[in-house]
């Protein structure tokens, strides 16, 4: 009775079976997992651009001859000297690395960035979209089983 | 001990699984060249962005170290390869195509083994009650 009463108030989620129900939600987890992770990754591809542009901001005329320090590996530094503040090699990706004039390639890095940027609010708007029909259906699946425990004790009590 | 029809939708179920891990395969490698064609692209894209008069190297990574490639040689290697991948794609959409077709048919032959066997089953089940 309670049943037949609560499927006309309730949305399309109401009719599908329960166990259906449920394997479409994980479904849905899944891809939003999948989502979550990508747009971790993505969000790191875009700091590896920015941090690029970035370093590009010490190679100006007064810091040509500047002394550094190379990294040969995460602990080890030889003294070097910046001998060209005019040009510099840039990975394009596939294997491809480019030599770009500093303007040219903070250009390239800020463009990086930019399209990573517009990919990632696209994504963002993708991921909240879905949290909201994963909430729905996980409200929709908890109601109906408070409603099927309901019928399930009144049938025990007719009994 | 199992009947010969249970024998056969176990059968049929193996060989759908099979079908559905060689459809996830696809998945899978469609999604890598997918990813591999926007890349290159990118590339291809940077390659065109180049001024014509500017004298600027492309070097090509070969192992560990950075070889020298004319300009010309290195544009007309990733075009080539965006073709190749744009036509592995097509190869591997139909495969997908077929694969789905391939996997439904089973699914189909599943469930008329199934409905036989319920009604089977049903048969002295009913008769024991």
């Amino acid at each position: 009775m309670s049943a037949a009463e609560a499927q006309p108030q309730g949305i399309d989620l109401t009719k599908i079976p329960l166990p259906q129900l449920q394997s479409v939600r994980q479904q849905m987890e899944e891809e939003f997992q999948h989502l979550m992770s990508s747009y971790a990754s993505l969000k790191q591809a875009q700091v590896k651009y920015r941090d690029g542009h970035d370093a590009l901001t010490v190679f100006t005329e007064k810091n040509r001859d500047a002394p550094i320090l190379v990294p040969m590996t995460n602990s080890l530094y030889v003294p070097g000297k910046l001998s060209s503040v005019d040009k510099v090699i840039v990975d394009v990706g596939t294997g491809y690395y480019m030599e770009k004039e500093i303007g040219e390639a903070k250009d390239f890095y800020l463009r990086k960035s930019d399209f990573l940027r517009g990919n990632l609010e696209k994504l963002q708007a993708t991921i909240v979209q879905r949290q909201d029909q994963l909430k729905a259906i996980s409200e929709v699946m908890s109601y109906r089983m408070t409603l099927a425990q309901k019928q399930q004790q009144a049938g025990q009590a007719v009994a | 001990m199992p009947s010969k029809l249970e024998q056969e939708i176990q059968t049929e179920v193996e060989k759908f699984q099979k079908l559905q891990q060689d459809y996830n395969k696809l998945i899978v490698s469609r999604s890598q060249l997918e990813s591999q064609l926007s890349e290159n692209r990118m590339v291809a894209d940077e390659f065109k962005r180049m001024k014509p008069d500017s004298d600027a190297s492309i070097f090509k990574l070969v192992g560990p170290v950075l070889v020298k490639q004319e300009t010309v040689e290195a544009t007309s290697n990733v075009n080539k390869r965006i073709e190749f991948i744009t036509n592995e794609i097509k190869r591997l959409d139909g495969a997908i195509a077929e694969s789905t077709k391939t996997q439904e048919a089973a699914k189909a032959a599943i469930g008329k083994l199934q409905q036989m066997y319920q009604a089977q089953m049903g048969g002295p089940a009913a008769g024991q009650a």
